[in-house]
């Protein structure tokens, strides 16, 4: 039903590719990839849905795509744009559905001969006691009134409640805490979703996944962020579940409504936002903000139960297993931030939607122990092949607002991934590679399997090179918990 | 007549809906969206569940008619094969929904629609046939 034009598309450098300003864009489009990556991007709408971001009032400096990018539904997946926090717009859909959507990782004390033996009962015991899997409910019965405070103070709840020790908050991006969380803004339905579901790991691409780390790039900085060669390592895949999609839908319905209202040209309905300083626009950022604590609240939980599980299977205590959280970091989500535009320094709303904040040495944000080297970024590939850790560095804070790409993104579509792997035995294929899955349904894993995503590797070495992030490890997944 | 296929969207999942009628066509909207969701041959019909919904036009009405549904479905369970409309145009509808609780003896969720996207909806009429095209987050 669309007949769709080709967007033109500039070199500016071997990583860097600009949409020239056209019809009513406000500002350029910019595209992060390289010429292989790009010829995969151009096979779908991914670069129309970038300038059609630029559409929007208040933008700053570019509309942006990390390498990883693929067609989503009004902005594209590995989209970044930041707009005037006084004069520009908000857009739920510039957040997604699954609003604080991120990754943890811990570090362990163990080297991989450690767990050789007995990595197949500790993916086992995992998949048994942490809830995953299409709709999933945990065992927590929570209360309204328990729901409410998780969605206002994040982290810090599950840590008062026994999940968890209270220097993983030293650890976490907004240290598990976004400010201007407001309950009231959230729908009786968002809280019905939400409450059976926290503390579950969810279904399609959300994972728990044991690995090592495989590859150091960068010793100095893999030490500060307590990784060495061979280390048993746990990457923690999920978001904030029913209550995040409901929140995201019932903000674009109101701002479906406004968009009337204003007159706002758009080009994508899915685009529906309204300005910032609006009524609209501060419940959506209250509301985004319960969601992106309920989620950080569930990644907090999940990672508790990691380390029981790790604790009784191998018998072994806290101390000796060590388990620290490296860090977690959100990759879809809109942040108030200062950042410098037009040499200027200038409040902004940045959404990041399939992308991560990757911020430089020195930044107040980066936990105190990190601050000399940098934020950590966690890049979760798919199971088959690597995860990375990179850290943020003064050009992201320059060109990208602080960001840099979120993980492989799709090069096949579900359908397509499930018709690829029929009559395949993919849990086989995936052990003869030394990978252990243990998945909820047959059909996630199909959907999931390694070669529908892009190669990782080639999407971190894009932003590794383009200078929006730089390699420190890489991991490799060795046992894998899928929804 | 067939009654819906899916489509390749990227990262999510595109459905394209037929109808002889506009009613047809919303009808099997819902019984594409639980399709999907669920195996409808396990499914009884032991219950009946009256909706309504209102929007400013039929593509709008479209989404959250499937909203309503998929929210029923994820936060109590309901799995509805059949619908029956007493009241339908473009602007407003009332509905009853046939079908059961979720039971997870008896069920399985085939996949999880997260949400029911307005990215590029559409419904529309050619010759007497009636085509919907709409996009689900999975």
């Amino acid at each position: 039903m669309s007949d769709r034009e080709k967007i033109h598309l500039e070199k500016i450098d071997d990583y860097r590719w600009r949409i020239p300003r056209a019809g009513k864009m406000r500002v350029d489009g910019l595209i992060y990839a390289d010429e292989g990556l790009l010829r995969e991007i151009h096979g779908d709408e991914s670069p129309q849905q970038v300038a059609n971001v630029a559409h929007l009032p208040g933008i700053q400096k570019y509309s942006m795509a990390m390498p990883d990018i693929h067609w989503g539904y009004g902005f594209p997946i590995g989209g970044v744009a930041a707009f005037d926090w006084q004069e520009g717009v908000i857009s739920p859909g510039g957040v997604g559905y699954d609003i604080n959507c991120g990754t943890r990782l811990l570090a362990t004390n163990l080297s991989t001969q450690n767990l050789r033996d007995k990595i197949k009962n500790l993916v086992n015991a995992l998949f048994q006691n942490i809830p995953s899997g299409v709709g999933s409910k945990g065992t927590l019965r929570l209360s309204a009134q328990e729901l409410r405070q998780v969605l206002k103070e994040g982290s810090a709840w599950a840590v008062k409640n026994g999940y968890g020790r209270p220097e993983d908050l030293d650890c976490t991006e907004d240290r598990g805490c976004m400010e201007g969380a407001d309950p009231g803004v959230v729908s009786e339905r968002a809280m019905e979703r939400g409450r059976p579901q926290l503390g579950t790991l969810g279904s399609g691409n959300h994972f728990l996944e044991v690995g090592f780390v495989d590859e150091v790039y960068n010793p100095e900085v893999a030490r500060r962020f307590g990784l060495r060669k061979d280390q048993v390592t746990v990457l923690i895949h999920s978001g904030s579940r029913g209550f995040g999609y409901q929140v995201c839908d019932d903000f674009l319905k109101k701002m479906g409504e406004r968009v009337r209202q204003l007159g706002l040209e758009l080009p994508d309905r899915q685009l529906a936002c309204d300005f910032i300083q609006s009524s609209t626009g501060q419940d959506y950022f209250s509301g985004m903000a319960c969601a992106a604590n309920y989620a950080w609240t569930n990644r907090q939980m999940l990672m508790h139960w990691t380390r029981e599980v790790f604790e009784r299977v191998l018998e072994m205590g806290p101390k000796e297993l060590g388990m620290h959280l490296v860090y977690d970091v959100c990759h879809n989500i809109a942040k108030r931030e200062w950042h410098v535009v037009a040499g200027e320094r200038q409040e902004v709303c940045v959404h990041r939607k399939g992308a991560t904040r990757a911020f430089p040495p020195g930044h107040p944000a980066v936990p105190e122990v990190y601050r000399e080297v940098g934020q950590p970024v966690l890049i979760p590939g798919d199971m088959g092949r690597y995860s990375y850790v990179l850290v943020g560095t003064e050009r992201a804070m320059e060109e990208t607002f602080g960001s840099t790409c979120h993980g492989a993104g799709r090069v096949q579509s579900r359908t397509q991934a499930k018709k690829a792997s029929k009559g395949r035995a993919l849990h086989r294929e995936l052990e003869d590679r030394g990978i252990y899955v243990m998945a909820a349904s047959r059909g996630t894993l199909a959907e999931e399997a390694p070669e529908a995503y892009k190669d990782v590797s080639q999407v971190v070495e894009v932003v590794h090179q383009a200078g929006i992030s730089s390699k420190v490890a890489r991991l490799r997944p060795w046992g894998v918990v899928k929804g | 007549m067939k009654r819906y296929e899916t489509f390749d969207h990227t990262a999510d999942l595109g459905i394209r809906i037929f109808g002889r009628t506009y009613e047809e066509v919303m009808t099997n909207a819902a019984y594409a969206l639980f399709d999907l969701l669920t195996d409808l041959e396990r499914v009884q019909e032991t219950l009946a569940y009256a909706i309504h919904v209102e929007a400013d036009e039929r593509e709008e009405l479209l989404v959250r008619w499937l909203s309503e549904l998929l929210f029923l479905c994820a936060s109590q369970g309901y799995l509805f094969k059949r619908f029956h409309f007493s009241h339908l145009d473009h602007r407003s509808l009332e509905a009853v929904a046939h079908g059961e609780i979720f039971r997870p003896s008896r069920h399985e969720f085939k996949t999880e629609i997260k949400a029911v996207t307005y990215h590029q909806v559409a419904i529309r009429e050619n010759n007497g046939a009636w085509e919907a095209r709409v996009i689900f987050d999975v």
